[in-house]
């Protein structure tokens, strides 16, 4: 027999149990269905979480502290006074353990590794009373240090180039400062104003250089390092120390690359932060959804194939006589074997054919409604993204699966006794 | 014509289903040689070894002790392949019940041995054609098998049976299931093909009528033949 034949008739077959086909069908498909969402969802999360981070990191940038072998802890329990090394509070996010100061030493440190282009401090504890544009309204403000070579993406302007005083806006602050669109702020000049220990105010003028993105979460402002680190000790009253370096690397640094330096500053001392281990860190917690959601998918599928095997052996059963007619007329065990299989295996790609595209159904619906609620400011047009070559990858599978469930009734089917098949009752 | 190798032969054909004390003895040696192109009758009662007979010499089922010769190579020297090529090009078979797929057209139950062969759609279809015509039910071809009366579907079931131009036919009870008029008309189509086309006959049948048409009646009883 031709295996156009054999295919049409699996066909032929299936419809002739309609009702039986389509339950069976109905099963697996919970489980393709499943397995295509979690994926159409695990790819247009990752996508968004890249998106997200971006706005507030980069990839050539990584983030130094203070490691634990940096601190002399006497037998107390409680660290030794180095000169240029004391206790800073916490940035927040640390708890109660004390973090604890760089100096001038340790950005020497820092930029002596290989693969670091450059280093800077990074200031973090700078709190703004208010900004204000002219004589206009005061505002709220939050910032954090700029490096040069910042390569975060922009709506309009740009970064302070290395020594030039600037600031990059989070897009709110457009309208909030009297704009409508990001380049009209651009170029005007804010003051931003600081008290010192002592109570004492000060301003500081600095100009607008850029706008953030229109993001979900926004992130704080970004002001040049040499103003930002002017303001802190002016407000600190502690020259000469901070928390937190960052080192910049190429901005072509590959993610290898990027563990060598890191690895590097961890043998010097320091405790190296990267932007792969913060997007390991989302990732990681991702890989735990789509594990969960997989793990339901997979116990579906595993349920739908015991289905399958029970569809196939009723259908073995029923078509006894069949079978024995087949046999008279010649066709092998191999034929009756492939015959069922065919017929299982259609069963397993009707159902994922059938999954994948109730999966896209469900995304084209659900999309806009996502984006408008709770992904707003997602760049792209699907948070639920159906890539072609995971949902074939699906299809095949639930073939696949058709196929394995197939084999045991098929082989039943295969060792019937044409005699016992057509005896006459 | 004694000299001709015969088309099909039993030698000293034993037959046991079981095994043990509840063995039983269906064939207890059955010699029978058929020649080319002649027609046979096997004569028995219920149980009495004939539908069992025939089926060892359609290659359905093995002997136990014995030899079934097919033009003169045995049947068991045939690996699954053969015996599966022998079933379907060889022979043809036309039962009480019919056997057609009532979810099938006419022509489609016709052309089953021809798609199991794997010939293309338009050789099976052309095939179908000439089958149906020579049973006369050409325009019945795009029916459904349950339209047909009881004798349209015994013949529907003899093309069927004829479509691979085969050498032997196996007719088990083919007028069973039909009106002694019905049975008579589906009888004379038979045998006016068998003639035609030169094909051997085997026929297992209770019918007296039907056996006497045939060239040769072979008595069973007990799983032996009587003389």
């Amino acid at each position: 027999m031709k295996f156009l034949d054999y295919v049409n008739d699996a066909q032929v077959n299936l419809r002739r149990a309609k009702l039986r086909t389509t339950l069976t069908i109905s099963a697996l498909i919970i489980g393709t269905l499943t397995l295509s969402l979690t994926t159409a969802f695990t790819q247009g999360i990752s996508a968004y979480i890249n998106t997200q981070l971006h706005a507030y990191g980069q990839s050539n940038i990584v983030n130094v502290r203070v490691g634990s072998t940096k601190t002399q802890t006497s037998s107390s329990g409680v660290p030794i006074y180095q000169d240029g090394r004391q206790a800073a509070t916490s940035g927040g996010g640390e708890g109660k353990q004390a973090i604890y100061t760089l100096n001038q030493s340790d950005l020497d440190a820092v930029k002596a590794i290989a693969g670091v282009q450059n280093a800077y401090p990074d200031y973090t504890n700078l709190n703004i009373n208010y900004i204000q544009l002219g004589s206009g309204q005061k505002f709220v403000f939050s910032t954090q240090a700029s490096v040069p070579g910042e390569s975060t993406p922009l709506a309009a302007g740009s970064f302070p180039s290395d020594g030039q005083a600037g600031l990059v806006l989070p897009y709110p602050y457009v309208q909030a400062l009297g704009g409508s669109i990001p380049q009209d702020v651009i170029g005007k000049t804010v003051t931003l104003h600081i008290l010192s220990p002592k109570g004492v105010g000060k301003d500081y003028l600095v100009t607008v250089t850029g706008v953030l993105p229109d993001t979900a979460h926004q992130p704080s402002a970004y002001l040049d390092n040499k103003t930002m680190g002017d303001m802190i000790d002016y407000q600190t009253g502690n020259p000469g120390q901070y928390t937190d370096i960052v080192a910049v690397a190429a901005t072509d640094v590959t993610p290898s690359q990027l563990d060598t330096i890191k690895a590097a500053l961890d043998a010097k001392g320091y405790n190296a932060m990267t932007f792969n281990d913060v997007l390991k860190q989302f990732s990681k917690q991702l890989s735990i959804v789509t594990f969960g959601l997989s793990a339901f998918a997979g116990i579906a599928l595993l349920a739908a194939m015991i289905g399958i095997v029970n569809t196939l052996l009723m259908a073995v059963f029923e078509r006894v006589q069949e079978i024995g007619l087949l046999k008279a007329m010649g066709m092998r065990r191999r034929g009756i074997f492939f015959q069922f299989l065919i017929e299982a295996g259609s069963i397993g790609f009707w159902g994922g054919v059938i999954g994948v595209l109730l999966g896209e159904l469900i995304g084209r619906v659900a999309n806009p409604l996502l984006i408008k609620t709770i992904f707003t400011g997602f760049p792209g047009k699907q948070i639920l993204s159906f890539p072609p070559l995971f949902m074939l990858g699906i299809i095949a599978l639930g073939t696949l699966i058709g196929l394995l469930a197939g084999a045991f009734p098929a082989w039943r089917a295969s060792r019937l006794d044409p005699i016992e098949a057509l005896r006459r009752e | 014509m004694a000299t001709t190798t015969p088309i099909l032969e039993a030698q000293s054909v034993h037959k046991t289903y079981g095994k043990g004390s509840s063995a039983y003895e269906a064939l207890r040696g059955v010699d029978l040689a058929i020649r080319q192109g002649e027609s046979v009758a096997i004569i028995g009662k219920s149980g009495s070894g004939k539908s069992t007979l025939m089926h060892l010499l359609a290659g359905l089922d093995r002997p136990t002790i014995g030899i079934i010769s097919y033009a003169g190579r045995p049947l068991s020297e045939l690996r699954e392949r053969e015996m599966a090529n022998f079933r379907n090009q060889s022979v043809g078979f036309i039962f009480q019940q019919f056997f057609l797929q009532p979810t099938l057209t006419v022509a489609e139950n016709v052309v089953l041995p021809l798609k199991i062969a794997g010939l293309s759609r338009s050789a099976r279809l052309e095939k179908a054609h000439a089958a149906l015509e020579k049973v006369g039910l050409t325009k019945w071809a795009g029916h459904r098998a349950t339209d047909l009366s009881g004798g349209q579907k015994q013949r529907a079931a003899i093309a069927r049976a004829l479509v691979t131009d085969p050498k032997i036919i196996f007719a088990d009870e083919p007028t069973g299931n039909l009106d002694t008029e019905t049975g008579h008309e589906v009888i004379k189509l038979l045998f006016e093909l068998q003639k035609k086309e030169g094909i051997t006959l085997v026929v297992v049948t209770h019918d007296t009528d039907l056996a006497k048409l045939c060239d040769r009646r072979v008595h069973i009883s007990d799983g032996k033949l009587a003389s």
